[in-house]
């Protein structure tokens, strides 16, 4: 059958993705580059966690970079204190920080004020980091928490970055699968039509309230895994890590990537954190450059890359995956 | 005794601050439908401009008010013409991420202008502070209260009596109707962007000798979110009592109960509010419409 | 007998202005049910109580003589009463399928752990709801590619799509708010002909319209709202004729849309 063919072709073609990802540490030697991409990856699962509100459901809030320090405490402090393995203490970080996620969603939907998210999640970001730096009994305060223990599985210590970029590359596989099951699904659809138009999905049927919440709980377990990833790769996490700028930055990155699409984190992380790499003359304003791009971003390409590259990606998945879309945008 | 009313005059000054900063959220939101996420730092560039002609132009006082507030009034204009007007018909989402790009653009962006380093603002009033009922209060708080209520008694006499606060109602109300009946609609949007910009001038006038002024006076913007939530959303009485309510909350909990979590008070009485009384100390429960 | 659907004594304000007043509204099953009245008599509002998205100060509203007053939205949707909008709430950047799949969403089941854990189950349940959902447009009759993005659609087949979408909710009840507007003679007489289909199908139809032909056409019976207030109530022939509804209309003769109706009414 020509269909099997071509849903055989596409799979194909995400297993060669992934066999080249998983080459790259043998071509690339640097420790230096690996590192980055190590962050990339986090960046990634943050972005993509940010996805699926903001992309899927059309909220906006900050809390990325503060389910990234929940994760990142619940994770090294799991390890250090409760002396949980790394297999362990990850999914304790990402339950954990959904956990959070969730008791803060409640009172932040009310229906048909979006907003409110927004607004609750930038005090939320601020009482985060003043936790961490306060609770020195348990964080250690604003000195940090050195000495993060390295992930161990079957007798291999994950102690280089060309090592750990195996696990990031997991993680990131599995979490972007997920996105694209949420996506595809009866619960990613219902997402979408809140982002389209929250009262007339209510109206159709659709538990808003429960979507939201399921969506922004969602995003706090992906954040959680970004945030016990990065500990354990860097092994010393302080509370000014966490700041407010970082969530502008993985904001950027969705918006840059494509909002809604699964592939949009992706791209947006990748190129975030490489293209800096060589712009190294604009660290110091680097904020200023995301701000002015946010704007940019908002005014001329609110679906970013992926979006406006809609009708050519159309096309060519016509072509070779035997798609049919290409004719149907509007405008074509 | 004299504590208690030397920190509900602090209060009460700290309030009035977040009162402004809340207000121009307020103005904004019930004639653009916007939520303005650049208002924090737009107190922010209000304090900054301040202190450059108090200091570096040597001007007094009160003209370094005037000054900074007429040229904030344009960057209230500049503001809405990049972030908000090329987005006029699209979701509420896309309009609060664009006005984030401004926040974080002109948090950093002073650093290009003003340094790195904090600059020091003098007491906007000198002399010892007032003896009142064994209490000590630094005039500067009373100038502050007093500046803001003739200012709001200004306001409220504007928008009641004179014709442009009229038409600013009345677009605030009901854009299509007011369009109808030929208000020119984006104008009055103008206005209020401008206004708006000009009380968060204010706002960082007085942020600025209570802090030193740089970017961390953004952060006024959870705390004036706090406050139109506990006012009540949308809510003009609101925004100003729920400035006073935080202020307040403020003061007394980082006196009483923890110094290092002051920041969290407003926090922890915004996530009381929406759990308890949603709509606000002054809000109705109102249908949206639709 | 029982109604399929009755409001009592429903009251909504707003601020000052009283919307709705009071309006006791019976709706027997099968029938296709008009809902007149000058601009801002309170149709629309009187559609948004019933349907949860306001909720009345005063009064109840029964759905097969249960009380639905205070259920949210989703929940009197999934009971069985669906509605369209007066101006389109399309999911604008979702197909066509996607939007009318939506509408199946509260007949479904499959939640995120279904489609991570029984992928077969939630499979199977995603390929039902895309072919409920192309049944749906194939019965407005909307003959578009099911991908096609639904922002590219013209006004007409937009109210059609709406229509679908609200059909797929499989409901009694369906409430139609002005779907002829803005619609030329040959669209008019197809979504005519679209909701003698839906009654056919068993389902009532309540219909919120300003074209006089078109709602006194195929409706079984007539309510008539002013100020808020139910003025009066009969078949179609009986309201053509009646006195209070005549001024009613002819009473906003300033306003243009309101005075046409009126010469609709008269002639039809």
């Amino acid at each position: 059958m020509q269909r099997t063919s071509f849903v055989n072709r596409k799979i194909v073609f995400y297993l060669m993705l992934i066999v080249i990802a998983a080459l790259i540490p043998q071509v690339v030697k640097s420790r230096y580059y690996m590192s980055v991409l190590n962050l990339a990856a986090v960046y990634l699962i943050l972005a993509a966690g940010l996805n699926i509100y903001l992309g899927y459901t059309g909220m906006m809030g900050f809390t990325q970079v503060a389910f990234w320090g929940i994760g990142s405490y619940a994770s090294a402090l799991g390890m250090i204190n409760l002396k949980m393995p790394f297999w362990t203490a990850l999914p304790f970080a990402a339950l954990f920080t959904g956990l959070i996620g969730f008791l803060l969603a409640i009172p932040s939907m009310r229906r048909l004020k979006r907003f409110y998210l927004s607004v609750t999640t930038i005090g939320f970001v601020e009482i985060t980091r003043l936790i961490l730096e306060n609770w020195e009994s348990l964080t250690k305060g604003a000195d940090g928490l050195p000495g993060i223990p390295r992930p161990v599985l079957w007798g291999i210590r994950f102690n280089t970055p060309h090592k750990f970029y195996y696990i990031s590359l997991f993680f990131v596989i599995v979490l972007t699968a997920l996105s694209y099951i949420i996506k595809n699904s009866r619960v990613g659809l219902a997402m979408q039509a809140i982002r389209e138009d929250e009262l007339a999905a209510e109206v159709i049927g659709v538990n808003t309230f429960r979507y939201k919440v399921l969506a922004f709980t969602l995003s706090a377990v992906y954040g959680g895994v970004a945030g016990s990833l990065y500990a354990h790769f860097v092994g010393y996490i302080s509370p000014n890590v966490y700041v407010f700028q970082e969530a502008v930055t993985v904001l950027c990155m969705v918006l840059i990537g494509g909002s809604g699409y699964v592939g949009g984190p992706i791209i947006g992380a990748l190129l975030l954190t490489i293209v800096p790499e060589w712009l190294r003359f604009m660290n110091e304003y680097k904020a200023l450059v995301y701000g002015a791009a946010v704007v940019v971003m908002a005014v001329y390409m609110p679906r970013g890359i992926l979006g406006a590259t809609e009708t050519i990606r159309a096309r060519i998945r016509q072509r070779f995956f035997g798609e049919k879309k290409a004719s149907v945008y509007p405008g074509q | 005794m004299n504590t208690v009313l030397q920190l509900v005059f602090s209060g009460i000054a700290m309030g009035f601050v977040y009162a402004l900063c809340a207000l121009g959220i307020v103005l904004i939101y019930s004639s653009a439908g916007v939520v303005n996420f650049a208002q924090g730092s737009l107190v922010m560039l209000g304090a900054y401009i301040g202190v450059t002609f108090l200091t570096k132009a040597g001007l007094p006082v009160i003209w370094s008010v005037i000054c900074s507030a007429i040229i904030m009034g344009f960057v209230g204009i500049l503001f809405e013409r990049i972030a908000y007007y090329p987005l006029r018909d699209q979701g509420t989402t896309i309009v609060i991420i664009s006005t984030i790009g401004v926040s974080v653009f002109l948090n950093d962006g002073v650093y290009v202008l003003w340094g790195r380093a904090p600059l020091f603002f003098p007491p906007l009033l000198g002399g010892p502070p007032l003896e009142l009922l064994g209490a000590r209060i630094p005039p500067q708080n009373i100038a502050i209260a007093a500046i803001t209520m003739a200012l709001l008694l200004f306001q409220t006499v504007f928008f009641k009596r004179t014709w442009l606060g009229r038409k600013m109602r009345a677009v605030a109300q009901d854009q299509d109707t007011a369009a109808l009946m030929g208000i020119k609609v984006p104008r009055m949007i103008d206005f209020t962007f401008a206004y708006s910009t000009i009380l968060a001038a204010i706002a960082g006038i007085f942020a600025a000798p209570l802090f030193f002024v740089s970017p961390a006076i953004a952060q006024i913007l959870s705390k004036a979110f706090a406050s139109t939530v506990v006012g009540g959303f949308g809510s003009i009485p609101g925004a100003i009592i729920g400035g006073l309510c935080v202020g307040l909350t403020e003061t007394f909990a980082a006196y009483y109960l923890s110094s290092a979590y002051r920041d969290a008070w407003a926090f922890l009485l915004l996530i009381l509010f929406l759990l308890v009384r949603p709509q606000g100390i002054f809000g109705e429960i109102v249908a949206e419409k639709v | 007998m029982e109604y399929i659907l009755e409001t009592k004594g429903v009251t909504k304000r707003f601020g000052g202005l009283v919307a709705v007043d009071a309006v006791d509204f019976q709706v027997s099953r099968g029938e296709i049910r008009g809902l007149i009245g000058p601009n801002g008599s309170g149709k629309s509002t009187l559609l948004n109580l019933i349907s949860g998205v306001y909720v009345p100060d005063e009064g109840d509203v029964y759905f097969n003589g249960e009380p639905i007053t205070r259920l949210a939205p989703h929940r009197i949707a999934e009971l069985g009463i669906a509605r369209t909008f007066q101006n389109n709430r399309l999911f604008l950047n979702l197909s066509i399928q996607e939007n009318v799949m939506v509408g199946q969403h509260c007949r479904t089941k499959s939640e995120l752990s279904h489609a991570l854990f029984r992928p077969r189950s939630a499979k199977t349940e995603m390929l039902q709801t895309k072919e409920k959902a192309l049944a749906c447009l194939d019965f407005v009759g909307l003959n578009r590619p099911p991908e096609f993005i639904t922002a590219g659609l013209p006004h007409g087949e937009r109210r059609l799509l709406e229509i679908a979408r609200a059909l797929a909710t499989e409901p009694q009840v369906i409430l139609l708010d002005e779907p002829a507007t803005g619609m030329n003679p040959s669209e008019k007489e197809r979504i005519v002909d679209v909701i003698r289909k839906i009654r056919d199908a068993g389902i009532t139809v309540v219909i919120i319209e300003h074209n006089m032909p078109v709602v006194m056409g195929i409706s079984d019976r007539v309510t008539v709202l002013n100020f808020g207030r139910k003025i009066a109530e009969g078949t179609p022939k009986e309201i053509q004729h009646n006195p209070d509804v005549i001024e009613a209309y002819l009473g906003e003769d300033d306003e243009e849309e309101g005075s046409d109706d009126a010469a609709q009414a008269r002639e039809s």
